[in-house]
């Protein structure tokens, strides 16, 4: 896989992260700027509808993403910018799955443009991008800060969906990702391997049908558990609400946002 | 064909007939143990365009994780099949949930409620 090694890049938080995930995005946001990359935060940006629909003629659902890649379309034309950097993984399912809609069918896009009254039209081709992808792209530059060592864990690292599926979007091999393992393995942490790292979490669920979470959460937590882990890593605000669910403060394993982890061996400071 | 399975595909852009109930669906959903029926099942029955399709719930325990749509050897997608089946309620302005009862809507991720609206309220 070609990773990306620009420096500069405009910062989508979307809704989440500035509400439920405020040390996801503290530590993600030290942990870039320790490695010398730039962020600049959208001026303005929209809800993204967190699942894209799956409908053929549900375009109403794009407005918000579009919206917010055409304010990134604007900045990029103005700075020199390399990107669109998400932290929530679902912002970036659907921004990605946007681009991938529009750029297949015309049709949809004109039908879009005409609708939103926007005053510039999408163009297509803002690079989206997720921060694991920028952390991958830019190892040597981890590399470098990373003072620290980390003996005592043993990491499992659980992708679940919304970054691998659908395959078209994905970071890495939907079916075996190893881009997180690779980035974490070549900083000299222990890696635990296991096999749900891609199964779902129980998603929205928690909201309805929370026994539904808390089975699936069990299987992922007790085989990384049976393993050897004693940290769990995530990527995703929803997974890591679903996961401390089952792992509570005080266990044997521990939920790590995988930005906390590398702060951890950069020094915070 | 019967209309209900007319509009699942016109909604969905898949064919369903081409199914050819492998079962790999059934095999790869992460909520197949919490539903009425498994999705290979579902997607035969659409087939056939019967009654019993009204009453199935499987299509509510769906969370769109594009588990079966990446795997499908037949590019029948039934995740995309069942967002479909579930619009056609959607659409006449029936909610499937009713978000004002739920207890804990404010202490969740938000993606979950965004989430969560978009698949069962119209």
């Amino acid at each position: 896989m070609n990773y990306l090694s620009s420096l500069k890049y405009l910062y989508y938080p979307g809704c989440t992260i500035k509400r439920d995930a405020l040390e996801y995005e503290e530590k993600s946001l030290l942990l870039l700027r320790k490695m010398g990359i730039e962020l600049k935060e959208l001026e303005s940006w929209y809800c993204c509808g967190a699942l894209p629909s799956l409908a053929i003629d549900d375009i109403m659902s794009y407005v918000g993403g579009t919206r917010t890649l055409i304010e990134a379309q604007k900045l990029i034309r103005r700075g020199d910018f390399n990107g669109l950097l998400t932290l929530c993984p679902m912002c970036y399912n659907v921004l990605k799955r946007i681009n991938l809609v529009l750029e297949n069918d015309p049709d949809k896009l004109e039908i879009l443009t005409e609708y939103m009254e926007e005053e510039e039209r999408y163009g297509l081709g803002v690079n989206v991008v997720h921060i694991v992808e920028v952390l991958a792209g830019n190892i040597d530059r981890l590399k470098e800060i990373a003072t620290e060592k980390l003996t005592e864990f043993k990491v499992a690292v659980y992708y679940g969906c919304t970054l691998l599926r659908p395959k078209e979007i994905a970071i890495d091999d939907p079916e075996n990702p190893e881009i997180i393992e690779n980035l974490l393995t070549s900083l000299e942490v222990a890696i635990v391997d296991y096999p749900f790292k891609t199964e779902c979490c129980g998603s929205y669920h928690i909201l309805t049908n929370r026994n539904i979470v808390v089975d699936r959460v069990k299987r992922i937590v007790s085989s990384a558990l049976r393993r050897g882990a004693n940290i769990i890593t995530v990527v995703c605000p929803l997974c890591m609400y679903n996961l401390k669910q089952v792992v509570k403060e005080g266990n044997k394993l521990r939920a790590m946002y995988l930005s906390e982890l590398l702060v951890h061996l950069v020094g915070d400071r | 064909m019967k209309e209900i399975v007319r509009k699942i595909i016109s909604i969905s852009g898949r064919n369903p007939f081409l199914c050819y109930q492998c079962g790999l669906c059934s095999a790869v959903c992460p909520v197949v143990e919490y539903m009425d029926t498994p999705p290979h099942k579902v997607v035969k029955l659409i087939q056939l365009g019967g009654e019993e399709l009204k009453r199935i719930k499987s299509i509510w325990y769906c969370i769109s994780c594009m588990a079966c749509v990446d795997r499908c050897p037949r590019n029948v997608g039934p995740g995309i099949l069942f967002e479909a089946f579930r619009l056609l309620t959607l659409r006449r302005g029936i909610d499937k949930v009713d978000l004002g009862t739920l207890e804990n809507i404010d202490k969740v991720p938000t993606i979950a409620v965004v989430a969560l609206a978009r698949k069962t309220t119209g």
